[in-house]
């Protein structure tokens, strides 16, 4: 990613007014639109309490059991050499041991969050229509470092990449329209070209079409929704540019967590997923002792060394980047009334293994057990991490079942 | 053929007698009834059943026959109606007096059969005319005295407080009750009624079976009842109604009732003795006194009981089952209600014969077809001291089977007819003796139970385990199956079942299409509408606007598929729409801010500089003239009547509109028809001048068309082979941004950062990145841009490029500066003997002979060389442990360490022939891809390697020596594979869809359906080949705009989402 230039800085900081506010669409529309209710609605519901956000976090590379797996005693969590990122969260988090994968691997990111290629909406999706379904953002998708393999996310049939430039997502959800813009005027036209061209296809390649259309409106109606009056937006991170590269992993992954953990504070959606990395691993975090890229450091960088040195100080410092989500949320005061969920795509990630797999709930204001291991079993997988999270919010995901003696 | 139907009251009067019932009524009702009325000496009394059978049948006509059989009491005179639908009228009668008009008929009997005696059978006949060539029409029998309900009076089944149970037992002494719940939905698992006869029909539905564990229920499902086309158990009885009417409220009596169950294709009559205990006016209950023993193997389902066990590892489940009902009846009084009409029960198939074909080693059946309702054949078959079970499901009019049976032996089979899950009898049963076993079903078996689970059932594959629907070598896939298959316990399959499963696999095999004339004759590309990526939306306002910023990492990020950015197939979503609005808004603003130079000329923002916009700019952005309609919605927004009047607002918002615009964003290809181009097929569409200008532009240069184009576009030249390749020619000059896009992504090269380096031993290396991607960005593009360079060069070439820094890195003397220049060398050259490719597939410090390798096989010789499995590495650390010392000792070189590191099976299948001989061949460049010929202990390098299978994966038996990178390299250039690579992947880039199919690793995506959409994709990258070949890689490149699938299109159809 090339470097911007002044002029682009200089845009950025006008642009980043800490502010959700008006966006130009008339008034009267935003009198007449049904949303404001629900935005009002959403809010009350915000006020009674109960856990009604989550966050689902995408680890790759599983951990290995043995120096994954806290120790117990005096009812105390000491944490493994993998896990000793969790440290300073340890006594929010639940730590889920010996459960299975429903399909360990490689390119397994688009069946992370459901059991389904096409046709169902994966976890984040499913959860953001059930707890904020009109809020501006039905759920919103982050992660770092794609490399063309974003795909956690399905919203019914279309797969939607995780957005990945950390600048990109704080615009969307926070720079909106500074200019007053009356945005809908080139909306309408917009809508117009689509269909225009619909027609010339005759049912052709309408399906995408049809997207993009259901995209345009998805767009005015959230405009039209954080227009609604001076949704002010405290506490918004320091957005500062820097360059998108590998050197920048962690304060990346960083920013994209400070982003997450304030949208949820300002009820812009109540469902987040985050990807720290893609499925192959192809990326490396250049503070670390360890120069190579994170897949090298399971297969065969450890240079004869024994018990994967290079695996486990990467491994770690994945679940410190859980850890400072899971301490914003603390910070922020929404760590009770949010799941989170951690799940990866393996277990021991040499052997590509799907037993043993490390998963985490947190959060949930005394909904789940905390500061504990709970020895699931390998009858439970990924999906059962997911009903049982959804389960926390009162709402039933449509695929796994709970996982016993997780929550209260 | 002889069809008949038959009410089900037939049945049951004639096994089980019949009751009587009070009121005698004749019911008519709409399309197809036959009522029958009867008047018995004391009372009104219905009678016993009739059948309506068509004898003989022609075209225009047919002839049939009815049958009435009387119940237990005389009755003195009767009559029959019935309606045929319009267009059946009765010919002629006999037997009885025929009273017609039209398609209705009254039927008297004659004088001395106006009475009949109890039990006594009386048939007539009749000839009838029916519509030309249409199927004689069936009656239904109706009326109560043919057993239809009692209008008024039908008993419904109360199924919230009925029940059926039966007990299982397992490992002989464990007992488990198992009954049937209602669904989630609400679906009532038992339906039943009690008409005015006293015939119960009862309806089971099985998928609801409840035995307490979720896992158990869907295998009894799936194995014991095999539910998808047996979904329903019925049982059918006769009860003494009029006997439970006269029962005081309160009283009970024991009764014995004689019924017919109907379960998994089987009938078989059943005998309970039930308790009736009558709750009130309107409702009583039968239970079971005693058990009802239903005994599994009277119902075919010994074979999934024995599946059931091996599934459940169970030491033995009991084959019959005590079942316990208690089913409580209530009085539906509504006018409406009706009786429960069950599917009528086909008739039996009938002169079942079987064979055996030695030359197919194939067993066959075939049997003829008594019935005109079935709407499924079920094939049984049994080794004679076996069980049952089903071999075929057919469709209906089925008459023929011919299957290979694993081993020899003697075999039973026998055919059910099926409608809506009701059975006909069973055929009779045919013995075939089987003189020889096949080899395919063997193998298919095994792979179905011991395969299918990791592989996928058509070797497609999962996660990490590999997919076998590709061409292997026969002899390692069998020695692989015999030694490491299957994973938990590898040595079940010895090398006879490994042969069988690997004669199976190979007829998975999914060969490719190849270029197939006759299929197609012109080829045409699909009707796409491809989104600009990234680097063409960057490269575009570039050009129209003069942006001179990165915008486009602001954009979604582009799907890759292959091994390139590629958004053909991806959808416009919300996120993605708000990231082309905010990019647009920034590029707006940063034109305004510069008062839209260079793209507008404008002194004052005023009606003019709309004009300029609207009749300048917009059509470059849309890459063609607007039409009225966009003109005036985009001269509505820049006239600043949006911006309270604000021209220059306005025309900024314009500018943001039209660059998150459909026209700017989709660069499509879609075509027009053109019937004047006799070239082409009715349903094909040519290109547009337009989108031919826009394809040029974008497939050359990677951005938008420039004014020649443009120009060229409004002159509608571009249908025209030698303008297109004039244009071609042209842009060619201007290829060098799009050529390195393609050779970054292609080799990986783009991502070199990737592949850090140890900061201690090459602290300089970040900086030489960009200087060693445009090494190999330079040599392709001279190779593929330079007229009279060949394709070999890319692979063998004696010069490369460099400049100063480089030239330094390599220890190349006489180049300075930083411009580059070409040098020849005999170190290095071309696109394998490249520090950007080497460099960027080795690790930190030391080089990776196994990433280099792969990374040959797939990407230059287009091979599909599967990623290590899951599961097979359980003893890595015990390996890494015993070889600690040896990885330490100073003499222990790269190649001697991945020797050792994958010298175990099942690492050996790939590592041993494909990956390793390949790899280490390369030794001679470090990590940094500098030529060496000592490693850091000063071990001297071993280069020699081998390149086996170099044209086919599945050809081991070929293999060619080299020595060192070049000498690779050399081997390369004269290999059919990879000379068909590269078209193959430039095809891929630039069409957006690989020639065979659009994305093998997305199992549920869109995918290419027609044979002949491939066919002619396959003959474009043949032409390309050859051009390539025959005339220059340049050639080829400029021949892209004169391909028939890119100048001709379909809208071919594409794979919907499959639902996994």
């Amino acid at each position: 990613m090339s470097k911007p230039n002044s002029q682009q800085l200089n845009q950025s900081r006008r642009k980043f007014l800490q502010t959700c506010a008006a966006s130009g669409i008339p008034l009267a529309l935003l009198k007449t639109s049904p949303l404001i209710p629900g935005l009002l609605f959403s809010r009350e519901a915000d006020a009674q309490g109960g856990v009604n956000k989550t966050v689902a976090v995408y680890v790759p590379g599983g951990g290995i059991h043995e120096f994954w797996a806290p120790s117990v005693s005096n009812n105390q969590l000491s944490m493994g050499a993998m896990s000793a990122g969790y440290d300073s969260v340890k006594d929010d988090c639940n730590f889920l041991l010996n459960m299975s994968h429903h399909n360990a691997g490689h390119g397994r990111m688009p069946l992370l969050l459901t059991d389904r290629y096409y046709g169902k909406d994966t976890y984040d999706v499913f959860m953001g229509k059930r707890l904020g379904p009109l809020l501006p953002f039905t759920y919103v998708n982050l992660g770092v470092h794609s490399n063309g393999n974003g795909y956690m996310t399905r919203d019914n049939n279309s797969l939607i990449p995780f957005q990945d430039n950390p600048f990109t997502a704080f615009k969307l959800l926070f720079g909106n329209a500074t200019t007053g813009s009356p945005k809908s005027a080139v909306i309408d036209a917009h809508q117009e070209a689509v269909s225009a061209i619909r027609r010339k296809l005759a049912g052709y390649e309408t399906e995408r079409l049809d997207e993009h259309l259901e995209a345009i409106a998805d767009t005015e109606r959230r405009l039209a929704s954080m227009s609604s009056g001076g949704n002010a937006c405290p506490n918004l991170p320091d957005a500062t540019d820097f360059d998108l590269h590998n050197g920048t992993f962690t304060r990346q992954a960083k920013l994209q967590i400070d982003i997450a953990v304030a949208a949820l504070g300002c009820s812009l959606t109540r469902s987040v997923s985050i990807g720290i990395g893609n499925h192959q691993s192809q990326f490396r975090i250049p503070e670390l002792g360890f120069q190579g890229i994170y897949h090298q450091s399971i297969h065969g960088g450890s240079g004869g060394l024994p018990n994967y040195p290079y695996y486990t100080e990467i491994r770690s410092h994945m679940g410190s980047l859980t850890a400072y989500l899971i301490q914003r949320l603390r910070d922020t005061g929404q760590l009770d009334s949010t799941i989170v969920l951690e799940t990866t795509d393996m277990g021991h990630a040499d052997k590509h293994s799907g037993s043993d797999v490390p998963y985490l709930l947190a959060g949930g204001g005394g909904a789940i057990n905390t500061g504990v291991t709970t020895p699931v079993g390998a009858n439970f997988n990924n999906h059962d991490l997911l009903y049982t999270a959804a389960q926390v919010c009162g709402v039933t995901f449509d695929t796994g079942r709970e996982i016993p003696g997780v929550r209260v | 053929m002889g069809r008949q139907i038959i009410t089900t009251a037939k049945l049951l009067g004639q096994r089980f007698g019949l009751s009587a019932v009070r009121n005698g009524r004749c019911r008519f009702g709409a399309g197809l009834l036959l009522c029958f009325s009867a008047l018995g000496n004391t009372s009104f009394s219905h009678a016993g059943s009739c059948a309506y059978e068509i004898e003989d049948e022609w075209n225009n006509g047919f002839k049939g026959k009815v049958t009435v059989t009387n119940g237990p009491e005389a009755v003195s005179t009767w009559s029959l109606e019935w309606t045929w639908s319009a267009g059946t009228s009765l010919n002629n009668g006999w037997n009885a007096t025929f009273d017609c008009s039209d398609n209705s008929c009254s039927i008297a009997p004659p004088p001395w059969k106006s009475g009949l005696s109890a039990g006594e059978t009386y048939s007539f006949g009749f000839t009838a005319r029916k519509p030309n060539g249409s199927a004689a029409e069936i009656v239904a029998l109706g009326g109560e005295f043919c057993g239809g309900a009692d209008a008024a009076s039908v008993w419904d089944l109360d199924a919230s407080r009925s029940s059926i149970h039966y007990v299982s037992v397992k490992k002989e002494h464990i007992a488990e009750t198992n009954t049937f719940v209602e669904s989630n939905s609400g679906h009532a698992a038992l339906v039943g009624t009690l008409d005015s006869s006293g015939a119960a029909r009862i309806e089971i539905d099985l998928n609801s079976v409840s035995s307490g564990v979720d896992i158990r229920n869907s295998r009894l499902v799936a194995l014991l009842f095999e539910t998808t086309l047996l979904p329903k158990a019925y049982f059918q009885a006769s009860i003494d109604l009029q006997g439970v009417e006269e029962m005081a409220v309160g009283s009970t009596r024991s009764d014995a009732i004689l019924g017919e169950l109907s379960l998994h294709g089987a009938r078989q009559g059943v005998a309970a003795s039930v308790l009736v205990s009558k709750l009130s006016a309107v409702e009583f209950s039968v239970s079971t006194l005693a058990p009802i023993i239903v005994d599994s193997k009277n119902f075919d389902m010994g074979a999934g009981i024995e599946a059931l066990r091996l599934v459940a590892n169970l030491s033995s489940i009991g084959e019959a089952v005590p079942v316990y009902f208690d089913l409580t009846f209530r009085l539906n009084e509504a006018s409406s209600a009706q009786a429960l009409e069950l599917p009528a029960a086909p008739n039996a198939p009938s002169e079942l014969v079987g064979d055996f074909n030695a030359n197919t080693a194939e067993a066959s059946v075939n049997w003829r077809d008594n019935s005109a309702n079935e709407d499924h054949f079920l094939v049984r078959r049994k080794a004679v001291d076996g069980f049952w079970q089903t071999v075929a499901e057919l469709t209906a009019n089925s008459t023929y089977l011919a299957e290979g049976l694993p081993d020899s032996g003697e075999f039973d089979y026998k055919v059910i007819a099926l409608n809506d899950g009701m059975p006909s009898l069973a055929s009779n049963t045919a013995r075939v003796s089987v003189t020889q076993g096949n080899q395919l079903v063997r193998g298919q078996n095994i792979y179905a139970s011991q395969c299918a689970g990791c592989h996928g059932v058509s070797g497609e594959g999962s996660a990490n385990f590999p997919a076998l629907d590709t061409a292997r070598d026969m002899e390692t896939l069998i020695s692989y199956i015999t030694t490491n298959m299957p994973i938990n316990n590898p040595a079940s399959c010895d090398s006879g079942c490994a042969e069988d499963v690997a004669a199976f696999i190979q007829t998975l095999w999914v060969e490719e299409t190849a270029c197939n004339l006759q299929l197609s004759p012109v080829s045409y590309g699909a009707r796409q509408l491809k989104l600009l990526t990234q680097f063409e939306y960057q490269n575009s306002v570039r050009d129209l606007l003069g942006v001179d910023f990165a915008v486009a990492d602001g954009l979604s990020a582009d799907t890759k598929i292959g091994f390139f950015f590629n958004n053909t197939h991806s959808p416009v979503t919300a996120a993605s729409y708000s990231n082309y609005l905010l990019v647009a808004e920034e590029i707006a603003e940063w034109s305004a801010d510069n008062n839209f130079a260079p793209a507008l000329a404008c002194n004052s923002f005023d009606n003019s500089c709309v004009n300029q916009l609207i009749d300048v700019l917009a059509p470059k952005v849309f890459r063609r003239p607007l039409t009225q309609e966009e003109q005036d919605s985009y001269r509505a927004i820049a006239d600043g009547s949006k911006t309270t009047g604000d021209v220059k607002a306005g025309i900024q918002l314009a500018i943001e509109g039209l660059f998150s615009s459909p026209q700017f964003l989709y660069r499509h290809e879609l075509g027009e028809a053109n019937p004047a181009n006799n070239v082409i097929d009715n349903d094909a569409f040519e290109l547009t001048s337009y989108e031919m200008a826009t394809f040029l532009a974008y497939t050359l240069t990677g951005s938008t068309p420039d004014a020649q184009l443009l120009e060229a576009a409004a002159q509608d030249e571009l249908r025209d082979d030698s303008e297109i390749l004039a244009q071609a020619t042209r842009l060619a000059e201007q290829a060098k941004p799009s050529l390195s896009n393609f050779v970054g992504s292609w080799l990986g090269t783009a991502d070199l950062e990737l592949a850090a380096k140890d900061s201690m031993l090459w602290p300089d290396f970040p900086a030489l990145v960009p200087h060693l991607k445009n090494e190999i960005n330079e040599m392709f593009a001279h190779v593929m841009l330079t007229p009279g360079e060949q394709f070999a060069s890319l692979y063998n070439a004696n010069y490369t490029f460099v400049n100063g820094p480089l030239a330094a890195h390599y220890g190349m003397a006489g180049v300075a500066g930083s411009e580059f220049e070409r040098v020849s060398t005999s170190d290095r050259g071309g696109i394998l003997a490249n520090g950007a490719f080497m460099a960027r597939w080795g690790e930190s410090v030391e080089s990776s002979p196994i990433l280099r390798s792969v990374r040959v096989r797939r990407r230059m010789l287009c091979q599909e060389q599967p990623d290590p499995p899951a599961g097979t590495f359980a003893a890595r650390e015990q390996k890494l442990a015993e070889l600690s010392d040896f990885l330490m000792q100073p003499t222990t070189t790269n190649r001697m360490k991945y020797h050792r590191l994958t010298e175990d099976s099942p690492c050996t299948t790939c590592h041993m022939e494909y990956i390793n001989p390949l790899g280490f061949g390369m030794e001679d460049f470090d990590t940094v891809g500098r030529v060496r010929t000592e490693d850091f202990n000063l071990n001297s390098i071993d280069t020699s390697g081998v390149l086996f299978a170099p044209n086919r994966y599945s050809d081991l038996d070929q293999m060619l020596p080299f020595n060192g990178t070049r000498g690779l390299g050399a081997l390369l250039a004269q290999q059919p594979a990879a000379q068909a690579c590269l078209p193959q992947q430039m095809f891929r880039y630039v069409m957006g869809v690989g020639y065979q199919d659009i994305d093998r690793t997305d199992p549920g995506g869109p995918a290419l359906v027609s044979e002949a959409e491939k066919s002619g994709y396959a003959c474009e990258v043949d032409r390309l080949q050859q051009t390539m070949m025959n005339t220059s890689p340049r050639s080829m490149l400029e021949s892209f705009g004169v391909l028939q699938a890119v100048r001709y299109r379909k809208a071919w159809p594409r794979t919907a989402p499959a639902s996994n």
